[in-house]
């Protein structure tokens, strides 16, 4: 408290002379640089937080403005028509797969009993687990043409007996709706565990079949957990570009990667790339519009999920038979596939130079990784603390604005990175500082920029869930106990996020380990990671050395599903729930 | 920050204006609150009482008007110090204990620019102030919801602030604990000297606790004084039924001057015009005759009373405590008279 002037007065008990009130004017408390400081300094880092987030969108978008007609041009008489139409198919296709298989399966586990409907309760989200480009590649080499059980089937019934095209817009279709399905499902569950049971039975009493009760007051309630849940899905769909090439379906996305990996020319991939962005634009716009003014997550407090209720016999088994089905074809068997594939790489002994650069793989994936789960962590801790300290309705929107990568595809998000770093570069050359390699075909600070950007949501998320726990009043106690805000985020937020920043951390590093689209298009020469073996394998049709690298993604994609399962069985038990929540923080994940 | 001279102004408010987008959430509030004083500030739910005090503790900023604490200038609505350089003490309703940390290093929190062994030191003399020495290596979710705001206390009071804000401290706690907590609060704040403001919505809290009372509506501070004052001369209606249970008569011309109901009324003749008298349930009796008048239209058991709502010949009603071993019953006729020493106080129109 040095900065605070007081003048040494002598004591007086009498009333305070009239010269007193001019004297008191003079006191004033200093405020010191840091003092300042602090008041800029929060809401300019959400802000600065925003800005990089926002930039590689912006200039991508902006690119637009000028466009050129030739590239139009030509993409318009060669590819980009049915590109259009193969995006559009392949989006509606999985939707409505994703639609049928997560509602269907979240109203059977949640409305009946049936064996093993607790256990396929979280079995069935461990296709979260399973990349589409392993899913995809696992199928090609099984069921495709080349695989043994048409090598079977045409030995039974002859070399022109009919056989569904896997290498298909269908296939592709199965293959996404199959990876991507628990989406839906976990938000269509957790909307019918924690809002739809007393509107389901108020209508049983009133006198609907459950059937109609579903369809009537259930499904309403769902519409916009539903919408959400789809939305995700398609925004998955529509990044990729890695799982529709082994199955020649040709998409924007892929447009994007061919233009830009096959010319270099930035400004061609970034107009095809303004396309991808209007699509997901599209898909933020009917999750609206299928939202209605309904708000999402909107019961709180006790309300009661429905009660499931048992069957039996026949029904009892084509429930388990259907979830045994869908949980094969999506995990199980894929992972033993894999696991059998690298077993017999293991065992043949030409250990070929790629299977020795394993462990450098390994280590780029995890590098990488791990720089941008810290660095999302960090950025995510700073800007959700700035909403905390500073002006609330600014760091608000510039923290929505930070998070904002969700909805934006990796082929959008690693074209505008480059035209961002591409106009950094030129901004620091015209001041004579020169950042070579930064801006030319690709370079790890780039993949850095653009894994962050996608990845922060996140990260954002666990950071505010972890802030919930700190109240405003709190927050306001530690300050009139005279700490700076840095110091309270230090020493009372950091604390007691800790778990939330831990799960953050978690959940980046393994989207970071399977990402796939953002790697490809940007990674320097030479830089190869997990995935980017995976596809490169697979694409040669070398699956069983893909197996491994693919096994290994799976592995590691496993822990956060098992994370989240045990956290939905945990909710299951609310008193427990809300005893962890007042218990020292430090135990729990990690 | 501590040592302040008795009799110099703890905090000024002047003019402080503080709006939300279009509602404006304290209107031009002006108080003076004198050392070691305590004031209660107490007003329905949204008059504003909470803002006045976010912005004296520097969590809201004042867009006009400004606060001196201490005789420093902390807002102007230009030159604002930040809240941890404000040498306030804070506690609020709900309890913010740090939960990972005990209950001393809690309360050395605040205790900052001396060394560890000194903290330790002011921390523990703090904790024995609120009787809860032998509490050191506890943790806050191993203490009882008394205990808890006990501990807010001691922290708050640690670091010897220049002022000591409260926001509903006891809102939460059940009503015995209640009373007896803010006796120890009282206790503590003269023990050390330290002047406080008390934000409240109850009544008797609010009569309880203060030197000062100031009563709040709609941003605005409709009276202050000490509380005594402030009950038995209210300012307006409003003042009169907020702070207790109370009887409104109409007053008209009787000839020889102002009466009501109940007989002549004492209106200053410089005052402010007056409508209505205000009588308290204590100020009058019902005595029963059957030739009365006055009848008895509801009573309610209130435990060491009765409550009897009377019906007077012109149809109003006034309430009167009546002694439980002396109770009526509802229809029953009788006379009203004013307890003597207990004159019926002008009202003046309510704004």
């Amino acid at each position: 408290m040095t900065s605070v002037i007081v003048d040494d007065r002598p004591d007086c008990d009498g009333p305070p002379d009239p010269a007193g009130s001019s004297e008191q004017n003079r006191r004033r408390v200093e405020l010191d640089l840091g003092d300042r400081l602090a008041v800029l300094a929060w809401p300019g880092a959400a802000w600065l937080a925003a800005l990089l987030v926002v930039a590689p969108v912006a200039f991508l978008a902006t690119s637009i403005l000028s466009p050129r007609g030739d590239v139009w041009r030509q993409q318009w008489e060669t590819r980009l028509p049915g590109e259009l139409v193969q995006t559009v198919v392949l989006l509606a296709g999985v939707s409505i797969g994703t639609l049928v298989l997560g509602v269907g399966f979240a109203w059977l586990t949640s409305a009946y009993r049936f064996p093993g409907s607790r256990l396929f309760g979280w079995l069935l989200i461990s296709p979260l687990a399973m990349p589409s480009y392993v899913l995809g590649f696992v199928t090609l080499s099984v069921i495709g043409f080349t695989g043994p059980l048409q090598g079977w089937w045409r030995a039974q019934f002859g070399a022109d007996a009919w056989f569904p095209d896997v290498r298909s817009m269908g296939g592709a279709i199965a293959v996404f709706s199959l990876v991507l399905y628990p989406y839906v499902f976990l938000l269509a569950r957790a909307a019918l565990r924690d809002q739809a049971g007393a509107a389901f039975e108020a209508a049983r009493t009133l006198g609907a079949g459950p059937l109609e009760a579903a369809r009537r007051v259930v499904l309403p309630q769902l519409r916009p957990a539903i919408a959400a849940g789809v939305a995700v899905v398609m925004m998955e769909t529509l990044t990729d570009f890695a799982t529709v090439q082994y199955f020649d379906v040709d998409t924007v996305s892929v447009g994007v990667f061919r233009i830009w990996r096959g010319t270099f020319d930035r400004d061609a991939a970034s107009e095809i790339a303004t396309l991808v962005l209007a699509f997901a634009l599209a898909v933020i716009g009917i999750e609206r519009l299928l939202r209605g003014r309904a708000r999402f997550g909107e019961a709180a407090g006790r309300a009661s999920g429905i009660v499931p209720r048992p069957l039996s016999g026949m029904r009892a088994g084509v429930a388990t038979g259907l979830c045994t089905v869908v949980f094969a074809l999506s995990f199980l068997l894929p992972s033993i596939q894999l696991v059998v594939w690298a077993v017999e790489r293991a065992r043949s002994d030409n250990g070929t130079p790629v299977t020795e650069r394993f462990g450098d793989f390994l280590y780029h994936s995890l590098l990488l990784a791990t720089i941008c789960a810290v660095i999302c962590a960090v950025v995510a801790m700073v800007v959700t603390n700035a909403s905390r300290f500073g002006h609330r309705r600014s760091t608000g929107l510039a923290a929505r604005l930070t998070a904002v990568g969700y909805a934006v595809p990796g082929p959008v998000v690693a074209i505008g990175v480059l035209l961002a770093l591409v106009a950094l570069d030129d901004a620091l050359e015209r001041i004579g500082l020169g950042l070579p390699g930064v801006a030319a075909t690709g370079s790890f600070l780039g993949l850095v920029y653009a894994y962050s950007v996608r990845f922060m949501a996140p990260a954002l998320n666990a950071a505010e869930a972890g802030l919930d726990q700190v109240s405003v009043d709190m927050t306001a106690s530690a300050r009139t106990l005279g700490h700076r805000p840095s110091s309270i985020m230090a020493r009372i937020h950091f604390p007691l996020s800790r778990t939330s920043l831990a799960t953050a951390l978690v959940l980046v590093t393994i989207d970071a380990l399977k990402e796939l689209p953002i790697v490809l298009l940007l990674r320097p020469f030479g830089f190869d990671t997990l995935s980017v073996w995976t596809f490169n394998l697979a694409s040669e049709s070398r699956f069983e050395q893909a197996a491994l690298p693919a096994l290994t993604i799976v592995v590691f994609a496993l822990i956060p599903v098992a994370v989240l399962s045990l956290s939905l069985n945990a909710r299951s038990d609310a008193a427990a729930a809300a005893e962890r929540a007042t218990a020292p923080a430090g135990e729990g994940l990690l | 920050m501590s040592g302040a001279t008795n009799g110099a102004p703890a905090l000024v408010v002047d003019g402080a204006v503080k709006r939300y987008d279009s509602t404006t959430a304290i209107d031009r509030i002006s108080l003076e609150l004198t050392n070691p004083d305590i004031l209660a500030l107490v007003g329905p739910s949204g008059c504003g009482k909470s803002t006045l005090l976010r912005s004296i503790a520097g969590l809201a900023h004042l867009d006009e008007g400004s606060i001196r604490i201490n005789g420093v200038l902390v807002d102007d609505s230009r030159h604002r110090v930040p809240p941890e350089k404000r040498g306030i003490g804070l506690v609020f309703q709900e309890h913010t204990l740090f939960p990972h940390l005990s209950v001393i290093d809690n309360v050395m929190f605040g205790i900052r620019d001396v060394g560890r062994k000194a903290a330790r030191q002011r921390a523990s003399e703090a904790l024995e102030v609120v009787e809860l020495a032998g509490f050191h290596d506890r943790y806050p979710h191993e203490l009882s919801g008394g205990e808890r705001q006990r501990v807010a206390l001691a922290r708050a009071l640690a670091p010897r602030p220049a002022l000591m804000l409260f926001d509903e401290p006891f809102a939460s706690l059940d009503p015995n604990l209640r009373t007896q907590l803010r006796r120890d609060v009282i206790g503590a704040l003269r023990a050390t000297g330290t002047p406080a403001v008390f934000v409240t919505h109850d009544q008797d809290e609010a009569l309880a606790v203060g030197d000062q009372l100031a009563v709040m509506r709609a941003g605005r501070i409709e009276q202050t004084g000490p509380p005594p004052n402030v009950f038995h001369e209210p300012a307006n209606r409003f003042v009169a039924a907020y702070l207790g249970e109370a009887s409104f008569l109409p007053i008209s011309d009787g000839g020889a001057g102002p009466v009501t109901a109940l007989g002549p009324v004492a209106v200053e003749s410089d005052g402010v015009e007056a409508d209505v008298a205000m009588v308290r349930p204590d100020d009058v009796r019902f005595v029963p005759d059957p030739d009365g008048d006055a009848v008895i239209s509801a009573i309610e058991f209130r435990g060491v009373t009765w409550s009897c709502s009377i019906m007077l010949a012109d149809g109003t009603t006034v309430v009167s405590n009546r002694s439980h071993v002396d109770p009526v019953a509802v229809g029953a006729r009788g006379r009203v008279e004013m307890m003597p020493g207990h004159p019926q106080i002008p009202i003046p129109a309510d704004r």
